[in-house]
């Protein structure tokens, strides 16, 4: 539900008020980005597609049907463009995860090492990593994916768990290079 | 034992997709499967796993500085074209044409509208004179009224205000004969006694006729 202090941040910031598009922007821009930026692997792809989903979630605010925040909103529409992007431009996995500005500690004393990780995940296919960066990293429900990339919840489920074995085997296969 | 659960039915066991039926099935095999049970597990922990390592990647990335700035400007930039766009339309030459059409049906329905009203009240006229014919002047006298009747003789009782003396005698067939010349010459002559009037509007054009028939009067 879209809360009266928001409501009035996005009216505000529709009618071209800086101060609350930046509160806006602050508020939720950083975690649309990174999924964004999971999905597409280019920062400036990611940085324009969250630009193009605010623009969008402002315009169109008329059509928010208020059931949740500005927020859930915004991501609906960046994710939907990034999926649309990952369908138009067929890319060659390989390993990006220096987009990550952050440093990536290696030494992670869990059963998943996040390095690994983002190596496995940039040998998706788009449309897998997309579905699994939404149930995983947006903790999505199944038919919540289904309704922002507008795709049955059968092919979801194909995705999400033919991406989750693709992962697994190629974590498999980093730990025996390693070894 | 049946054949082993798949991989697929297992995750969509942990998603809730499956039936109440099917739940069943998977219950009563993970019970007595050592080796479905550590898929399971292992399935799990690999997806907790993910969800942990993808949220905690999440909160570290974020775009490059000042990108809310570089948002705002392209809002702003965005907003002043929709702005401008809503006017574009307008230089379309096929737009243009369309305005234009529009102007002149709605100049012709404002000059319409008085006809329109004016019809009712003629109409009302009519049913009026035939009620009562008395209350209204013949057809005959309203033409006269309005000085459109050109058959019938210049009445000299009707001197309309713009009308000038453009010529006057003592000889009655003079008189006549200047009324007839000027007549003729279609100048709306009204005589008045031993006087002849025309419209202000004919004053010079009549007084001519009437120099000229004087003239040749004279001459004869």
């Amino acid at each position: 539900m879209l809360n009266e202090p928001e409501r009035e941040l996005v009216i505000k910031a529709r009618k071209g008020d800086a101060m609350a598009f930046g509160v806006l922007a602050q508020k939720y821009g950083p975690r649309v980005y990174g999924a964004v930026l999971l999905m597409v692997r280019n920062p400036q792809d990611a940085e324009d597609i969250v630009q193009e989903a605010f623009l969008k979630a402002l315009r169109n605010i008329g059509k928010f049907r208020q059931e949740a925040s500005f927020g859930t909103w915004l991501q609906r529409i960046a994710y939907n463009l990034a999926y649309d992007l990952l369908r138009k431009r067929r890319e060659i996995p390989g390993s990006d995860l220096l987009l990550l500005k952050t440093p990536i500690d290696p030494g992670t004393p869990d059963t998943l090492d996040r390095l690994e990780l983002m190596q496995a995940l940039a040998v998706l296919s788009p449309e897998m990593r997309a579905v699994v960066v939404l149930r995983h990293g947006e903790d999505l429900s199944i038919q919540e994916i289904a309704d922002v990339l507008k795709i049955p919840t059968g092919t979801v489920k194909s995705r999400l768990y033919n991406g989750y074995r693709r992962l697994r085997d190629e974590l498999t296969r980093l730990r025996e290079e390693q070894k | 034992m049946k054949s082993h659960l798949d991989f697929m039915k297992l995750n969509e066991y942990l998603d809730k997709q499956l039936n109440k039926d099917e739940i069943e099935v998977v219950r009563a095999h993970l019970e007595n499967c050592e080796r479905c049970q550590r898929e399971l597990v292992q399935i799990t922990n690999f997806r907790e796993a993910l969800t942990k390592h993808l949220d905690e990647v999440l909160k570290e990335v974020s775009p490059e500085s000042g990108w809310p700035e570089r948002l705002m400007r392209r809002y702003a930039r965005s907003r002043q074209r929709t702005k401008q766009s809503r006017w574009a339309w307008a230089a379309n030459p096929r737009y243009r044409q369309a305005i234009a059409l529009g102007a002149v049906a709605l100049l012709l329905v404002v000059l319409y509208l008085p006809l329109e009203k004016r019809v009712p009240s003629q109409q009302q006229d009519q049913v009026e004179r035939f009620v009562n014919p008395e209350s209204f002047p013949s057809p005959e006298k309203e033409l006269r009224l309005f000085g459109l009747d050109q058959r019938s003789e210049p009445d000299l009782e009707m001197v309309q205000p713009d009308q000038v003396k453009v010529f006057s005698s003592d000889d009655p067939a003079e008189v006549e004969r200047v009324l007839e010349a000027l007549q003729k010459a279609n100048l709306r002559p009204v005589r008045r006694g031993k006087e002849v009037l025309v419209d202000r509007i004919n004053q010079t054009e009549a007084e001519a006729v009437i120099r000229k028939i004087t003239k040749q009067g004279g001459s004869g």
